[in-house]
């Protein structure tokens, strides 16, 4: 089929095979790509009783039908596996280059499965694919790993794009993410430590020949630059010229910055992390993913403060968040130093910060003492200190091997009041970095979702298409389960694509006519619509084959507290949380009792032969 | 019945001053430049409310008017507010009557993570 390579690389580390399985058009047409077929692999491949360390279990990373094309933000890949802290379904995604090296490489995906005795690095190029040796590259950071095979193999800058784990990933903690293309990251739910357990160190793809065929190139240009005009237009313009850097003041303003680890909403010094301050004082350059013109990402060098002279990538408004406010440190310089830090030992910086501010404020309540913290003293906002602590959990050293297995696990060790500080869902994965007090929406999300981090979103272009409440009402309880429910599938498809987030908004529209445009098919907006919640719905089915109950469907006591101060502070969600998740359910068509889809909910959806 | 006519007359000439404070990016639209903080007051006929203030800031900023109330967006779409420290949540607390030295703020309205 046009748009596909018609090919998927499998890798079996146990005995050290390589292999070529055909993607045949049917299953594309079922799945589209990305997490819609690593969600069939993981399904067909991966016994629900299997732990995620087990060699049994699959990593999958792809691309889509999209991938490699002119349409904006096609570099991306979506990882499927059955991941570390909840021990089930795990779709996380990421920009940069490797998905349309990938499949200029010949392949639209890969599936690992086994484990190798010895550290490996799988590299594809122009002539074939290999497994090499990585012994060399064990213990080296996520950006020193990427320098090193490129080195080794004799490849510039842009010439390969290389995904690793760093040592959060070699010791298994249980937030360790893939990180390349100089701090890209598909973090969430502990892929990382799931290559960790599988002793491959990293994927690199070179820059091959594009001999990709599309079915209407044409068509796909003229769609190119609509995505383009289109990420232009969005919110004003402000994602596409500033990416997320400008975010954070706005986020205080409206209460949904995480400060403190939920026990503040006020952060005075925000705006000395207004990307518009930020950009032109660390001397910031454009440093864009593959066919996108947005700027989005740049690499910076901190001019001021004690890190001056730091050079690495820009904080996104996650890693600003997660490294300023939410620890309670003011130097953007720190907070510089810190975000590269945590991509280059290859931690998900969000569970990373959860687990920090939990334990900053365990130290201020004296929970966790310095002694129990191996000499550190976690005050809030040392910088330092958290390096430390850092490098104490990517090494499994002392306390931070406990630290390691995330903050839902540490806390309930220690136990006492301390659970009722920590952050997560009763699942075990936690939120993006922001305070979801203020986003009532993405808390539901994140502690319904079957992917270990996001799975809807709200945010769609295309507001009557999936029925959103229109204008919404962000903190209504009837809105709240309607806007979740009603847009389900939608940000499925893009990681189907797999295409930017932040060049498509979930513009369904037009992903349905490029899809259309690379692949020749015919296929209808309600069809991709339908792939969309037929993935969601596969993910689910399988977590409850893994011992999903709708008990663990609940966010922690911190985590749904009411605020106390901030423009949030009479908007509690707790008293609501109840109604909310029976008119989700209600709506998703599912058991309230077993969370279960109800069998008409499967036919539906085409997949009623999975009831069982 | 004429007294009370006359009464909100005069009360309609009567201006109120509000601070208002633009966040983010929204500073562009309000042709600011630079990261400093964009605070300004605005005088108002009393008795008007957050979206009257809106209407008249749209009137005076046009790349605000374009951007804000595009038909294609929905205003708390583009733009979140913030009155006297309380996030005004859907379009009907817009019709709030503004007060003498009231603070709005004006926030891009991002959600997504």
């Amino acid at each position: 089929m046009k748009g596909s390579t018609g090919k998927v690389l499998r890798v079996d580390l146990t005995q050290g095979k390589l292999w070529d399985e055909t993607l045949d058009e049917a299953t594309l047409k079922k799945y589209l790509g990305g997490v819609g077929l690593g969600a069939k692999y993981l399904m067909e491949e991966v016994d629900p009783k299997t732990d995620w360390s087990d060699p049994k279990n699959i990593f999958f990373l792809g691309s889509g039908v999209l991938g490699g094309s002119r349409i904006p933000g096609c570099g991306s890949i979506s990882v499927v596996t059955k991941g570390a802290l909840t021990n089930g379904a795990t779709s996380t995604q990421a920009n940069g280059n490797f998905g349309a090296y990938l499949k200029w490489c010949g392949y639209d995906a890969i599936v690992v499965q086994g484990a190798s005795p010895t550290w490996k690095y799988l590299y594809l190029h122009e002539g074939g694919v290999e497994l090499r040796d990585a012994s060399k590259l064990v213990g080296k950071d996520t950006w020193e790993t990427e320098d090193a095979i490129k080195a080794e193999l004799g490849y510039k800058e842009r010439g390969m794009s290389v995904f690793s784990i760093g040592p959060a990933g070699e010791n298994k903690v249980r937030f360790a993410g893939i990180f390349g293309d100089r701090g890209h990251c598909a973090g969430h739910n502990g892929v990382g430590a799931v290559l960790g357990s599988k002793k491959l160190k990293a994927f690199a793809a070179a820059r091959a020949t594009n001999k990709l065929q599309f079915a209407d190139p044409e068509k796909l240009g003229e769609l190119a630059k609509k995505t383009t005009e289109g990420a232009k237009a969005f919110g004003g313009g402000g994602v596409f010229n500033w990416g997320t850097s400008r975010v954070l003041p706005g986020a205080e303003t409206a209460g949904w910055l995480p400060v403190k680890n939920y026990t503040t909403n006020v952060f005075p010094a925000k705006d000395l992390f207004d990307g518009q301050r930020v950009r032109p004082l660390f001397q910031s350059q454009n440093y864009p993913c593959y066919g996108c013109a947005s700027h989005h990402y740049e690499l910076l060098t901190v001019t001021e403060g004690k890190y001056k002279g730091y050079h690495g990538k820009e904080p996104e408004y996650e890693q600003w968040a997660a490294w300023g406010p939410q620890i309670g440190q003011t130097d953007p310089g720190a907070a510089v130093m810190l975000a590269n830090v945590c991509d280059r030992l290859g931690f998900e910086c969000n569970e990373a910060s959860w687990v920090v501010g939990w334990v900053m404020e365990c130290y201020e309540k004296g929970v966790l003492k310095k002694e129990k913290l191996d000499g550190l003293e976690m005050t809030w906002g040392n910088a330092e200190a958290t390096r430390q602590l850092l490098e104490n959990i990517a090494h499994r050293r002392g306390y931070g091997s406990t630290l390691a297995e995330g903050v839902k696990h540490a806390a309930e060790k220690l136990g006492g009041e301390a659970v009722k500080w920590a952050i997560f869902t009763g699942k075990g994965n936690s939120p993006r970095g922001h305070d979801h007090r203020g986003r009532w929406v993405e808390m539901l999300d994140t502690t319904i979702s079957d992917t270990g981090t996001l799975q809807t979103q709200m945010l769609v272009v295309n507001k009557e298409l999936w029925h959103m409440p229109n204008p919404m009402d962000v903190f209504s309880p009837d809105h709240t389960a309607q806007a979740e429910a009603n847009s389900t599938g939608s940000m499925t498809i893009s990681d189907c694509l797999v295409q930017c987030w932040f060049t498509s908004f979930n513009d369904t529209e037009t992903q349905v006519q490029a899809i259309n445009a690379a692949t020749g098919l015919n296929i209808s907006l309600a069809e991709v619509m339908k792939i969309g919640r037929r993935i969601v719905t596969l993910l689910r089915l399988y977590n409850l084959k893994c011992g999903l109950t709708p008990d663990k469907e609940k966010p922690s006591a911190r985590y749904c507290s009411q605020c106390v101060d901030g423009p949030n502070v009479d908007k509690p969600i707790a008293p609501h949380w109840e109604k909310i998740v029976d008119q989700y359910y209600k709506l998703m068509g599912w058991d309230r009792k077993t969370g279960r889809p109800l069998p008409e909910t499967l036919k539906e959806l085409g997949i009623e032969d999975l009831a069982k | 019945m004429k007294l009370n006519t006359v009464r909100t007359r005069v009360e309609r000439r009567k201006k109120v001053r509000v601070s208002v404070e633009v966040m983010s990016w929204l500073k562009e639209d309000f042709d600011h430049e630079g990261w400093e903080r964009l605070i300004f007051d605005h005088k108002i006929a009393a008795g008007s409310s957050i979206m009257d203030l809106l209407r008249e800031l749209a009137q005076k900023y046009p790349k605000f008017n374009q951007k804000a109330f595009d038909p294609k967006n929905s205003l708390m779409d583009y733009c979140a507010v913030v009155h006297n420290g309380r996030f005004i949540s859907a379009l009907d607390d817009l019709n709030i009557t503004l007060e003498q030295g009231d603070n709005i703020k004006l926030t891009p309205g991002f959600y997504g993570g």
